[in-house]
């Protein structure tokens, strides 16, 4: 928690990898991780390397497939993007998330009197 | 569901793209990095500075590759392959320790797989036929006593066929024998069956050239039709291509061939097939045809409701008939299980394979200890690769299943060798175990297949022993402390005994197992000489013996059969160089047909327990084999047809039913109460009339000419052995001219007889078996000790040296080395004899009565002090012989360059 940056949830990153690519569409390691740099404001500290661990994760419950193709300035990278199950599995998973988040935001907002 | 699949299915792949995968994630990381490089340099950063900057922000790329590796594939099986690859290479870099492993395990798991490949061919050779266990055979009798045989009454087959409903189709058949002739074809016997037309399809079989019997086949009149065996095609008509209507003869009368069966199938062994006409047998029930009946079930029909059906069928029938059914009821086994538990000797035969199989499971395992104690030290030796493994950090347990993996492989290996060694050696084993195999399977089949089942068993042995004797020599070689193994550089030294406690239980193990295999052949080769030297009673030096069969219908006047049998003994006596000649129903070791005995005032009406062997004899026969008349007189040439019935005992038969007083003068008869009484006028003494290790039995003669018969056999004692070979060609052409249509028949000597008879055809490959598995044993053990202690002798060279330089001469070196062979010979002898006097129980002692005998111990007791001295004389002398070459080698240690010895 040092220099104020926020260290990432565990299981938090496959979340926002699946997010990032439901809205931004196929996209490369390095873009899904400069997405979620950008998104954080940079307040998430992130070893961009860690991004590839949550990738072959999802890769291999089969919510994101991947393919090889050609970057904007013309660089072969490999490109990520959601499958059907995917945006399925991002639905549920965003409403539970937003559930927590709710309870845990009452939750820590609650006084005394209250 | 789908998903789980699908990383499974993911993980594989990479199992086998590894090297692939490794390349593409690299390419994406450095794309990654590219882009990340590139988009520093744009903010402004100089290029290395960039690229520092995105390495930075990325984090370890060797742990996230590292990581990508663990994750995307199944990480213990690959550690498994790289184990393999690893072990495979150790394996080649040593091609000696391996070949010698290798050869080893070969011997073992090969004698072991041999032996089963044997066993599975007896016990649990598949039955050649469509479904058995829905074939129903039939036993006949007394089943709630016990007392049934497979012998039918046509009269009750024909009932049971009506009124059934359970069987789909019913058949019957009946063994005989033909005399065999064609146009261009020598006479010959063979076996042959009768069998009503469906009898094929009861079975299951299907003709391979040619046609099945029709229906209308089994009438008298058009039954003139013949189906031969595929062996009988081949070799007594050369596989003649137009066989299918070639008119051959059977006993004299003309049938025209029909069909051939496929390779292979033959009905217990039998050539000729012809229809059973059964309306020509007699339909009075009290006659049990020597016939016996198969059925198979309707679908649906169990065999318990069948049995149940045919129960309240054969019930019925008794009622009807209280005369002739009495207490006849019906017993049906599968054909499966009619085979394998039908009479004593087929189940002595399984169980002698099986202490075979055991017997074969003690070389396999010394085999295995053998390799153990190899791999023991292999691991002393490769001390130092290991300690340094450790060091670099690699753990004991992955350490020790690399070590596994090692001996797995090994194992396999030796397995697959021994599996390639017991199918090259197939047809030596089919050869050895030749009687068993015949003897013992439902068609006689006289092959071992190569099933599923052998190389299952062969793979599983070798797993099973790779795993147990891997696992102890993969541990010790963990076990090093990595302090002392680091810091020490000089050879470990001192107390060899004690610190190879491991590889010497190993050796002293491999004596005592040694031992109970050589005991065991040494009780058996013994009983098997004392079988043989045994007396015999009859005597067997220049005594040649011929088996005639008459042509039944030719021959079927018993005024026929004397005039032939009276020429024939007329002509054999006048043979130049015969000094006498006899003929009669049977000869020793060739049985006879036991049958009821009656006592004149002992036994009522038709009531006895008493049974004899009976044999028909002819003047001469007594002389021929030697056996002297103990009291009394021979049968004369004028004990015949028109003389009073007379009959002679032997001294069995006297002891066991007129315990004393003499049996000369006593009225006796057998077979059926209405037969005639007849006198016993001599007792002779005993002779062996089945088996040489069978208890005597009583036995009752009567004088051929009061009784002949169409089955004989034609006896005669040469004055020399010289004069054997012109008698014998002399015997055969004498009977052809007596009468043409006679086949050619084997004339044997009565050696000849003695070595084919039951107890030395079963005994003898069984001692060849175990002679084998005793050798095999004993190089095991010798190659063992010369392991252990030449490897004991150089891991010592250097405490040697020292005990030299101070004063030890050689002679006390050698005491040293040979003292530590006798300790093994101590220990694994104690332990030998304890499991020996254990696990000679399994063979069976005493009376031995009527089953062919092949484990059963004759003249020697199990703890026969003959055999076990022998034995461990043999063993220390063979121990101190393998001991003796390192032993010498230790005495010439040069001490200064042993302690320079690293």
């Amino acid at each position: 928690m040092v220099g104020g940056k926020a260290e990432i949830l565990q299981g938090t990153l496959d979340l926002m990898v699946l997010k990032t690519l439901e809205a931004m569409g196929p996209l490369h390691g390095y873009g899904i991780a400069r997405r979620i740099e950008q998104i954080s404001e940079d307040a998430l500290q992130l070893n961009q390397g860690t991004i590839y661990a949550a990738l072959l994760r999802l890769l291999q419950k089969g919510w994101i497939k991947a393919e090889w193709g050609t970057s904007d300035n013309n660089r072969r990278a490999r490109f990520y993007s959601i499958t059907k199950t995917g945006r399925k599995q991002l639905q549920s998973e965003a409403e539970s998330w937003e559930q927590l988040a709710s309870l845990m935001g009452r939750f820590l907002r609650m006084t005394g009197q209250g | 569901m789908f998903a789980s699949l699908r990383s499974s299915l993911g993980r594989l792949r990479a199992l086998f793209m590894g090297r692939r995968l490794d390349e593409e994630f690299d390419r994406e990381v450095e794309s990654h990095l590219t882009l990340l490089t590139e988009e520093n340099i744009r903010h402004g950063m100089a290029p290395d500075d960039a690229r520092r900057a995105a390495l930075r922000s990325f984090g370890g790329v060797t742990q996230a590759k590292e990581h990508n590796r663990e994750h995307r594939g199944l990480r213990q099986v690959e550690i498994c392959l790289q184990d393999l690859r690893y072990a495979w290479r150790i394996l080649r870099s040593r091609p000696g320790f391996t070949a010698v492993a290798v050869l080893t395990l070969a011997l073992g798991i090969g004698a072991n797989t041999a032996m089963f490949s044997v066993v599975n061919a007896v016990m649990w050779g598949s039955l050649p036929y469509r479904n058995p266990e829905r074939i129903a055979y039939f036993f006949v009798g007394d089943v709630a006593h016990g007392g049934f045989d497979d012998d039918i009454s046509i009269a009750d087959f024909a009932d049971w066929n009506n009124q059934n409903r359970v069987f789909d189709q019913m058949a019957a058949f009946r063994g005989t024998h033909f005399t065999l002739a064609a146009d261009g074809v020598e006479p010959e016997r063979i076996a042959g069956n009768l069998i009503t037309t469906n009898w094929l399809t009861v079975l299951g079989w299907k003709v391979w050239m040619g046609r099945n019997f029709l229906p209308e086949e089994e009438q008298p009149g058009r039954d003139s039709v013949v189906i031969l065996s595929h062996q009988c095609w081949r070799r007594t008509f050369s596989a003649d291509p137009n066989i299918l209507g070639r008119k051959v003869t059977l006993n004299g009368q003309l049938y025209a061939v029909v069909g051939i069966l496929p390779p292979g199938l033959r009905f217990w062994q039998r050539d000729a097939y012809i229809p059973f006409p059964l309306s020509n047998f007699s339909a009075d029930r009290a006659t049990l045809q020597y016939a016996h009946a198969v059925a198979r079930l309707k679908p649906g029909v169990s065999m318990p409701q069948a049995q149940a059906e045919m129960a309240s069928i054969a019930r019925r029938i008794e009622l009807e008939n209280p005369a002739t059914n009495q207490y006849r009821s019906v017993k049906l086994r599968t054909l499966l299980e009619s085979e394998t538990d039908w009479g004593p000797t087929r189940r002595r035969m399984r169980q002698t394979l099986l202490v075979m199989l055991g017997a074969a499971g003690l070389v396999t395992l010394m085999a295995c200890v053998n390799v153990a104690s190899l791999l023991l030290v292999r691991g002393l030796k490769r001390q130092k690769e290991f300690v340094m493994r450790i060091a670099l950090g690699s753990s004991r347990a992955r350490l020790a299943r690399q070590l596994l993996t090692e001996a797995l492989l090994l194992f396999l290996c030796g397995g697959a060798a021994g599996l390639a060694l017991a199918v090259t050696a197939r047809n030596l084993m089919v050869k050895a175990t030749a009687s068993y195999l015949d003897g013992a399977t439902v068609d006689g089949g006289t092959t071992i297949d190569l099933n599923p089942r052998i190389f299952l068993f062969s793979f599983a042995v070798s797993l099973i022993a790779g795993a147990l004797f891997g696992l102890a020599p993969a541990l010790q070689a963990v076990r090093v402390n990595l302090n002392d193994a680091l810091k020490d550089t000089v050879k470990p030294s001192g107390g060899g005994w004690r610190r190879n406690r491991l590889r010497s239980s190993l050796i002293a193990m491999e004596i005592s197992l040694a031992m109970v295999m050589l005991v065991g052949f040494g009780l058996l080769a013994r009983s098997f000489a004392k079988v043989m030297a045994a007396p015999q009673g009859f005597e067997r030096a220049n005594v040649l013996t011929i088996a005639v069969g008459l042509n039944q219908e030719k021959y079927a006047a018993p005024a026929r059969q004397l005039e032939f049998s009276r020429k024939l003994l007329d002509e054999l006596r006048q043979m130049p160089g015969v000094r006498t000649a006899g003929i009669a129903s049977s000869i020793p070791l060739m049985g006879g047909s036991a049958i009821p005995f009656f006592i004149e005032g002992r036994d009522g009406a038709g009531q006895t327990q008493a049974t004899v062997r009976k044999l028909e004899v002819s003047p001469g026969y007594f002389q021929t084999f030697r056996i002297p008349v103990r009291r009394g007189r021979l049968f004369s040439e004028h004990d015949d047809e028109t003389a009073p019935a007379v009959a002679l005992v032997n001294e069995t038969l006297a002891r066991r039913y007129f315990p004393g007083e003499s049996p000369l003068g006593k009225r006796v008869k057998i077979e059926d109460p209405r037969n005639p009484w007849c006198e016993i006028v001599a007792v002779v003494a005993d002779a062996h009339q089945r088996n040489l290790d069978e208890d005597e039995e009583p036995i009752f003669y009567r004088p051929w000419y009061q009784a002949p018969q169409t089955d004989l056999t034609a006896v005669v004692q040469t004055n020399a052995a010289a004069d054997m070979p012109a008698a014998g060609a002399a015997l055969s052409a004498k009977l052809r001219s007596l009468d043409k249509d006679q086949p050619w028949e084997r004339v044997q000597t009565m050696q000849q007889v003695i070595d084919d008879s039951e107890s030395v055809v079963l005994r003898r490959p069984i001692v060849l078996l175990l002679g084998t598995f005793g050798t095999i044993a004993l190089l095991l053990a010798v190659v063992g000790i010369y392991g252990v202690l030449s490897y004991s002798v150089t891991e010592r060279t250097h405490e040697i040296g020292i005990r030299m330089a101070l004063g030890a001469l050689p002679g006390n070196v050698v005491r040293a080395v040979l003292g530590e062979t006798l300790a093994l010979l101590a220990a694994g002898l104690s332990a030998g004899l304890a499991m020996a006097l254990a696990l000679t129980r399994l063979l069976p002692t005493g009376a031995i009565g009527w089953s062919g005998a092949a484990i059963h111990l004759y003249g020697v007791t199990r703890t026969d002090a003959i055999t076990y001295s022998g034995v461990t004389l043999l063993l220390s002398l063979v121990a101190l012989l393998a001991s003796y070459i390192p032993a010498r080698r230790a005495a010439r240690i040069d001490p200064m360059r042993a302690l320079r010895y690293e």
